[in-house]
């Protein structure tokens, strides 16, 4: 079976990581008192974010020039409409959990600047109700991605140990697959 | 009779002061700018007050009094109950930032400067203030802006002194409606 590319792997595998730390730093500064380092931790959280949005953006490009791999032939109809839709919603969910954020600074009146240095244009006039309500969708997003991405593990894993297919070793740099 | 003389006679000289002019909220505006970790943040007081007497031919006959709220401080939501604790501008101890000049000067096509002290949490400095003054129907507007350091007024104490996060220089901004003198009421 074919494999995904190294970039498509490279991407995949850096994206999750800057997830992670977006998501661990955001659900941990969420209640701190305002302090310098709150401050701080804030500013890398949009940072994580602008780069992940990014980082998605180059994957798309990536996957349009670079189609996926076929799927299994085991599969049935359904269960590929399911992965295909699947897929789908975790881009989206990619997109749309850092334009949410970066909106609820525009809103909150607080231009992101990533890495300090390139300020992005705010997308919003300054509003402190609209500001909370799009804080209320990025924190709904956050608790929506993590449901998500636990069924997308969830389905590598059935993939790996109940199908015994090579879906998972796709994915993930250096493991053979199963020879048949 | 003799009072009454006098009296009149103080009224009729009373124009030859600059009289004295009152600031109006309505159009008016006092804002200030910072960085927080290099992003520009912006906020503003809501209460203000002013005293201005001021004679463009004369400048030097000026005096300025203005006087700002604290409490009504705004830069964002979470900032806003912060911003007036102890450790930054300590509203509950010092309600009032002031802005005291007799001192103005011309600098030409319309400019001045006042030098005056700026106190701000019990802290009291000079600084210079350039402006640009115009009639416009029977007000006057005020326009202009310095830059202070929040560390010469102890804004921002403990953790906060440091400026690598919150930057040390804030510029202050103001578009001032000044009424005119026969439309104040004493």
């Amino acid at each position: 079976m074919q494999s995904y590319t190294g970039i498509a792997k490279t991407l995949h595998w850096l994206v999750f990581a800057l997830m992670s730390g977006a998501f661990t730093v955001g659900f941990y500064m969420h209640d701190l008192p305002l302090s310098p380092s709150k401050l701080q931790l804030v500013s890398w959280h949009k940072w994580t974010g602008v780069t992940i949005f990014v980082l998605v953006l180059l994957r798309l490009t990536w996957r349009l020039m670079n189609p996926p791999p076929a799927l299994p032939t085991h599969m049935s109809k359904l269960e590929r409409g399911a992965a295909e839709g699947m897929h789908r919603v975790l881009y989206i969910l990619m997109l749309a959990m850092p334009l949410s954020g970066w909106l609820m600074s525009s809103a909150k009146g607080i231009q992101t600047v990533w890495f300090g240095v390139i300020p992005l244009p705010d997308l919003l006039y300054k509003s402190p109700p609209l500001g909370k309500a799009l804080s209320e969708v990025h924190e709904a997003l956050g608790f929506i991605i993590l449901a998500f991405v636990a069924v997308h593990v969830l389905a590598a894993f059935k993939h790996h140990f109940i199908d015994r297919d090579d879906v998972l070793a796709r994915m993930v740099p250096g493991m053979k697959p199963r020879s048949k | 009779m003799r009072a009454l003389i006098f009296a009149l006679a103080l009224c009729m000289s009373f124009p030859t002061f600059a009289a004295e002019r009152t600031l109006q909220t309505a159009g008016s505006r006092i804002a200030f700018a910072f960085k927080q970790m290099n992003v520009s943040m912006d906020g503003s007081f809501k209460k203000f007050s002013g005293k201005i007497n001021f004679d463009a031919a004369k400048p030097e006959t000026s005096s300025i009094e203005m006087l700002v709220d604290i409490a009504s401080i705004s830069i964002y939501e979470e900032a806003d109950p912060e911003v007036i604790k102890p450790i930054w501008l300590n509203a509950a101890a010092f309600p009032q930032a002031r802005f005291v000049s007799k001192n103005v000067k011309a600098l030409g096509g319309g400019r001045y400067q006042a030098t005056g002290t700026l106190s701000i949490k019990g802290a009291s400095r000079e600084v210079t203030v350039p402006f640009e003054y115009k009639e416009q129907g029977a007000n006057a507007i005020v326009d202009g802006q310095f830059t202070l350091k929040r560390g010469d007024y102890k804004i921002g104490e403990g953790e906060w002194s440091a400026v690598d996060i919150v930057a040390n220089d804030v510029l202050v901004k103001f578009h001032l409606v000044v009424a005119p003198a026969a439309a104040t009421k004493r």
